[in-house]
């Protein structure tokens, strides 16, 4: 059996690491389908 | 000159680039090397400071290879020597560049080695070879193949056939080139990886309990105790700098950084195109399969039939140990029969083999694409020519395996090798090209803004990280492997020959690099 901080600590870094990546594609996918570059650092949005 | 952009060939899709990025990453040491340094390294104790390395030193170094890349491929580099100097002009850059075609070119070969051995074991699996094996008979399986004990268990040539396969599909792969060969292997080789992998973590998970042998005393073990163990931290040990640095070299691994092919990978995108938000998706992608996936398989199987301490014991006897033989242990002991274990070997052995060869063949970039760019050979010319030299020096890796030849490629190229060219990278990308220079490159074209706080741990944190590691290392392992501490007098000459063959290979690569900038020169070319 796991305990409860290792589940925590699983469920945490499992999130973590999911989150990241589909986060990741969602903005990928989310960009492909109308690309526009950001500016680069230092100029106004 | 400097401000020429220089087009070459370009990847044809974004999924498809993403996925050989992500293929690059993905290797074996996803699925081998991380459960063994996460065992031996206390379980939950090594995750934390791994994630903490995750996010000063792996995504940093993800964007500086990128940006690296990017930034020599618009000046028509699709390799280091190159590269370094369009971000250093200065003639010693192009040399310090060597590193960037010594490291992938020894890795590539020895890898390929050990490839062929997952695709050996992949057919094994299939023809039941390995079925009824107990240890004993498992090691010898093992140790028949890879120490040439002919007529033991294998034949003497099986292991030399399979290694021409690995290496003949590898450069049949990439004589196809950037779209048609390396982005369509990545196209099949990572969703097949990624779903052998989930469907033995749901068959792993859902073992349930097992009895175990623990010294004798029969007990219960589950695959849910290897998962306590994992992520169950001993918070009195993370002031062991050892296991930081473990987690530290971890990260570097895994995400292949420091070895040159990430950066060939990014030399064929264009100006505009995204690295910021590429580059962390190909980390990100690279962290599901080494923690989700690579977590719940080979720690949790192994724990579930010999228990936390047999796991640790496995673990201490190293990767192979582990992959190739208490894996088809643990897959001898799955319920539902022949045909249920055969198909688990097979995804096992047959996702190793999908990690290593999305790995190998961006190995191979970098030299292809040096060769091609100076000498203006055909992609299918250079890559069946490297195909040759890599069968030709891999033999001496399959006859003297067992006497240190291939340790000594893996520590001073696929371990400390891989350190020095990412300081170089790093000091020449933000402290020489400038900081500024350095956050306004990783921004161009860039779908997401990197926060700020990135520019400071760019500048100060990563490479104070890496000079850490490389000193650490240097005094712990380089210094002991160089003077070959307590080695037999007959390992002693193999592994001296092992130095010999690699000191040839850096030095006709150093000759190659300045005949090409020699040919540059009478052709008119400013370099960067």
């Amino acid at each position: 059996m796991m305990s409860t901080g290792a589940l925590i600590f699983m469920v945490g870094a499992w999130t973590f690491v999911l989150g990241l990546t589909f986060w990741a594609y969602g903005r990928l996918l989310k960009a492909d389908a109308s690309h526009e570059p950001l500016p680069p650092p230092g100029t106004s949005l | 000159m400097a401000d020429e952009v220089v087009h070459r060939e370009q990847w044809g899709s974004r999924i498809g680039l993403i996925l050989a990025m992500a293929g690059n990453a993905v290797g074996l040491g996803n699925f081998l090397r991380f459960p063994v340094q996460a065992t031996e390294n206390g379980g939950g104790t090594f995750m934390i400071p791994y994630f903490i390395a995750f996010l000063l030193v792996g995504i940093p170094l993800m964007w500086i290879e990128w940006g690296v890349g990017r930034h020599g491929g618009e000046r028509g580099h699709g390799s280091t020597p190159g590269m370094l100097e369009a971000l250093w002009h200065h003639p010693v850059a192009k040399y310090l560049g060597v590193l960037g075609l010594f490291m992938p070119i020894i890795v590539l070969i020895y890898y390929c080695y050990i490839e062929s051995w997952t695709l050996a074991w992949t057919f094994f699996s299939l023809t039941g070879a390995t079925q009824g094996l107990d240890e004993a008979g498992m090691r010898a399986f093992f140790g028949s193949y890879v120490n040439l004990q002919n007529g033991t268990v294998h034949g003497f040539w099986t292991p030399f056939i399979f290694f021409f396969i690995t290496i003949a599909v590898n450069f049949w792969v990439v004589s196809h080139g950037l779209t048609r060969g390396i982005e369509r292997l990545a196209k099949i080789g990572m969703p097949l990886l990624f779903i052998f992998a989930a469907i033995l973590v749901v068959r792993v998970l859902t073992l349930g309990d097992q009895t175990v042998m623990v010294n004798g005393v029969a007990t219960t073990s589950s695959p849910l105790a290897g998962l306590d163990f994992m992520y169950s931290p001993d918070w009195s040990k993370l002031t062991d700098p050892s296991v930081w640095l473990a987690a530290t070299g971890q990260i570097f691994f895994t995400l292949s950084v420091g070895m040159g092919s990430l950066a060939a990978y990014a030399s064929y995108l264009r100006k505009t195109d995204d690295i910021a938000l590429s580059g962390i998706a190909t980390a990100a992608t690279n962290e599901t399969a080494e923690v989700v996936l690579g977590g719940s398989l080979a720690i949790p199987a192994v724990v579930a039939f010999f228990g936390v301490s047999g796991a640790v014991a496995i673990a201490s006897g190293g990767s192979f140990d582990l992959g190739f033989i208490a894996m088809p242990l643990v897959f001898n002991q799955l319920p539902g029969g022949a045909i249920i274990q055969s198909a688990a070997g097979f995804m096992w052995f047959g996702l190793l083999f999908f990690a290593g060869i999305t790995s190998s063949v961006a190995m191979s970039t970098p030299v292809l694409s040096f060769v091609e760019e100076n000498w203006g050979w055909t992609r299918k010319q250079t890559a069946w020519t490297l195909g040759a030299i890599a069968v030709a020096i891999g033999i001496l890796h399959i006859v003297y395996n067992t006497r240190g030849f291939l340790d000594e490629w893996d520590y001073w190229a696929g371990t400390f090798g891989l350190v020095v060219l990412a300081l170089v990278e790093t000091v020449l990308f933000v402290w020489v090209f400038g900081p500024e220079k350095m956050w306004a490159e990783l921004h161009h074209g860039a779908q997401i803004r990197i926060p700020r706080f990135y520019k400071f741990i760019l500048t100060y944190v990563t490479p104070t990280f890496l000079i850490i590691m490389m000193l650490w290392w240097f005094k712990e392992d380089a210094l002991p492997t160089l003077l070959m501490a307590d080695e037999t007098p007959e390992r002693s000459v193999v592994r001296w020959a092992s130095r010999g063959v690699m000191l040839v290979i850096l030095v006709l690569q150093l000759l190659l690099i300045r005949a090409a900038w020699k040919r540059r020169r009478l052709a008119g070319k400013e370099v960067a």
